[in-house]
């Protein structure tokens, strides 16, 4: 199931195996072993999405960035935080296209997810029969306020305090 | 002290409807156990040996009188009728239904209060020194930085699953009383030499059972920058830590394995990729904060130290608490009263309902409604007229409150330990009463000086074992319990971690060893030369020798 904040939403993109050929066109996801290949594939169209690990440096990617439509960050587990980070160098380094968390988050993480950076998370579909999508949407719109701000224009609790 | 405007409100009502949706979706299924425990965790909500226990935040160990009723009201509904003030200055109750914690979280909301992240792999509860604003050596108030940090660490987006818990201490005095050297962050203020005001920024100091001393990763951030710094070191640690072994996930270890060099590099990088546009925003914040702490206008008091002196000359008892517990205050005829939850054979750092209704009385009466909990587990009144302390003794007196042992033998931290924890290896509160015990008589006290005693239950050190002057560390071999004790540690400016001194003491031993090693320091010392002082100048051989004297004439 891919979830927004505006709730579950179709996913357009499709998640190329390691050992399918690259097709000529369509938007696909790939790994990022697979990055270079599909980069020097100059007849392909359609739009790129990579996947990468948490363990990522996010800085190896910065010179690719304006060419990736997607960017999917691994989580693991939902107890490991590391993929919230990566978004925010990703913001950071201003790749402004569709950031994706990939992984059994919970319904609860989507304000995190959000509040990093990124646009949407992508759970297995067993966690979703057990956590759908309303559950998600009443989590996000549980809590409204932040001291923080984020990248995609939340305005923080110090922000609307002070006028920013 | 801080007061909620509508926007803290709103957040922490949101909090409360959050967690109680959280409960019923455990209680549905949607959640997993797995899923929840680190949800009810950020909530303070702990699986305990018997019970679940809430841990409630207080932030920076402030309090109104009105929060401590409510504390005491909760206790009474809610748990056995009392609380338990801890070593990271909150309280815990170690009896609630998980059905009610809501509730508890609504009732706290009521007074600006929440169990936000008093638990769990996140920033926890920013700790200080109990005598913020009136010591006299302070250079900088800490608690508005102390209240921007617990803003901005509130649900942090990034840093809310993090590789471990994070603790940071704040002091804004030359004088450590907040052990900066022994948290993951520690704040040291810094001013004078044409510098704007600022902090001296320590990482990778801690407990548990791999206990270090916090190195300097930076020797001055301006006032204005600092949560950008903070920010660089959380994404090092959130992105470098180790998530392969939780007893290597803390940051001292990142630290350590990367070398302090190599780590002030990575925040360095880091900090200078982050723009300066919110910086100002930190600014106007911390400027906002900073109104609510501002110093009370406090009355001239030119007749009070006379009247002090009349009342001490009058009555022993009450001098000589006023000489153990009263800490010298900024303002002349002032001063800033400890009230130590360890009355001698008790459990140390409990309070009834009845009590905290009584110290909320008094705060009331004679210190502004205001009411610190300190991380020695005591509590400090911080703004008594100096004429005011005969009736603030006589009151606490009748809560069997008035023991004159601030800093002294009897004041003893000491974890909940195994009577209560589910991590503990053995017991931890009857070592500190027997040892409190021992020590009672107050001339005995006053004779040995000061001297803290600290007493963990775990090698996890909730009870700072490794700081303590003595510090005695309780552990379990084939089911029977066992103290080790270490010698030498010091939680201030002078950061040192306890030496072992040998094999570990039965639970009947302790008292005994203790005693024979407080003789001896008495026996080998100079005139006016505290424990730790003699400690450091003889070595640790006369020491062990004393600790262990019984098994050599065996």
């Amino acid at each position: 199931m891919l979830i927004a904040r505006t709730g579950e939403i179709a996913n357009g993109w499709h998640r190329l195996d390691d050992s399918a050929p690259i097709p000529e066109g369509g938007d696909i996801i790939i790994s990022h072993r697979r990055l270079n290949e599909r980069l020097q594939h100059e007849t392909a169209h359609g739009r790129i999405g990579l996947e990468v690990a948490n363990d990522i440096d996010v800085g190896d990617l910065a010179g690719v960035l304006a060419r990736l439509t997607l960017i999917a960050v691994e989580f693991p587990s939902f107890a490991d935080g590391r993929g919230f980070s990566i978004a925010r160098r990703l913001r950071h380094l201003g790749f402004n296209g569709e950031l994706r968390a990939v992984g059994p988050l919970i319904a609860d993480q989507l304000s995190h997810a959000i509040g990093s950076g990124f646009d949407t998370v992508e759970i297995p579909t067993a966690l979703a029969e057990r956590q759908p999508a309303a559950h998600w949407l009443a989590a996000l719109t549980t809590v409204t306020t932040a001291y923080q701000g984020n990248t995609r224009g939340r305005r923080s609790i110090l922000e609307a305090r002070h006028g920013g | 002290m801080y007061r909620y405007d509508e926007f803290d409100q709103a957040f922490v009502a949101e909090r409360v409807a959050e967690f109680r949706g959280q409960v019923a979706r455990r209680l549905s299924g949607a959640l997993t156990e797995d899923e929840f425990r680190p949800l009810r965790l950020m909530n303070g909500l702990y699986l305990q040996l018997h019970a679940y226990m809430l841990r409630v935040a207080i932030p920076y160990g402030m309090l109104s009188s009105r929060q401590l009723r409510q504390l005491a009201m909760i206790a009474e509904r809610y748990d056995r009728g009392y609380g338990h003030f801890t070593t990271r200055q909150n309280i815990q109750f170690n009896w609630p239904r998980l059905t009610d914690v809501p509730d508890i979280l609504a009732h706290l909301a009521e007074v600006e209060m929440h169990a936000i992240q008093t638990s769990g792999n996140c920033i926890r509860n920013v700790t200080t020194d109990p005598f913020a604003g009136v010591a006299a050596d302070e250079i900088i108030d800490p608690r508005p930085v102390c209240e921007l940090l617990r803003q901005w660490s509130s649900l942090h987006p990034e840093f809310s699953f993090l590789p471990r818990k994070f603790k940071i201490a704040v002091t804004g005095a030359a004088a450590d009383r907040a052990a900066v050297f022994f948290h993951d962050i520690g704040l040291r203020a810094v001013a004078g030499d044409g510098r704007e005001p600022g902090w001296q920024v320590i990482v990778g100091g801690g407990q548990g059972r791999t206990p270090m001393i916090g190195a300097v990763v930076r020797e001055h951030v301006p006032n204005g920058q600092l949560l950008t710094y903070i920010e660089a070191i959380m994404r090092v640690y959130n992105l470098c830590g180790r998530r392969d072994n939780k007893y290597k996930a803390r940051i001292k270890i990142l630290v350590h394995e990367l070398g302090l060099e190599a780590f002030r590099e990575e925040v360095e990088a880091e900090f200078e990729t982050l723009g300066v546009s919110t910086r100002q925003l930190e600014e106007k914040e911390l400027a906002r904060i900073a109104t609510y702490f501002s110093a009370p206008g406090y009355a001239p008091a030119p007749g009070d130290e006379a009247a002090l002196t009349t009342a001490r000359a009058l009555d022993g008892v009450f001098s000589a608490w006023v000489e153990q517990n009263a800490f010298p205050h900024r303002v002349p005829g002032h001063a800033a009263v400890t009230v130590t939850l360890k009355r001698p054979g008790g459990e140390p750092g409990d309070a009834t309902a009845a009590q905290m209704r009584g110290l909320a009385d008094l705060a009331d009466r004679f210190s502004r409604g205001e009411l610190r909990v300190t991380h020695e587990q005591n509590i400090v009144l911080a703004h008594v007229r100096k004429k005011d302390l005969k009736a603030l003794w006589e009151g606490l007196a009748a809560l069997d409150l008035a023991e004159a042992n601030r800093g002294l033998v009897t004041d003893i931290i000491a974890c909940p330990g195994l009577d209560y924890c589910a991590l503990a290896t053995a017991r931890s509160i009857p070592i500190a009463q027997k040892i409190s015990t021992r020590f009672a008589a107050p001339e005995r006290q006053r004779e040995i000086g000061p001297l803290a005693i600290k007493i963990s239950g775990c090698i996890n050190a909730c009870g700072h074992h490794h700081v303590g002057h003595i510090g005695i560390l309780g552990l379990n071999k084939a089911g029977e319990e066992y103290y080790q004790i270490t010698l030498g540690g010091d939680a201030t400016e002078n950061a040192a971690i306890g030496e072992r001194a040998g094999p570990g003491l039965s639970s009947d031993e302790v008292a005994d060893a203790i005693e024979r090693l407080v003789d001896h320091y008495i026996a080998v010392r100079q005139e006016g030369e505290p424990f730790l002082s003699a400690y450091r100048r003889l070595g640790a051989d006369g020491f062990k020798e004393a600790l262990y004297a019984d098994r050599q004439n065996r």
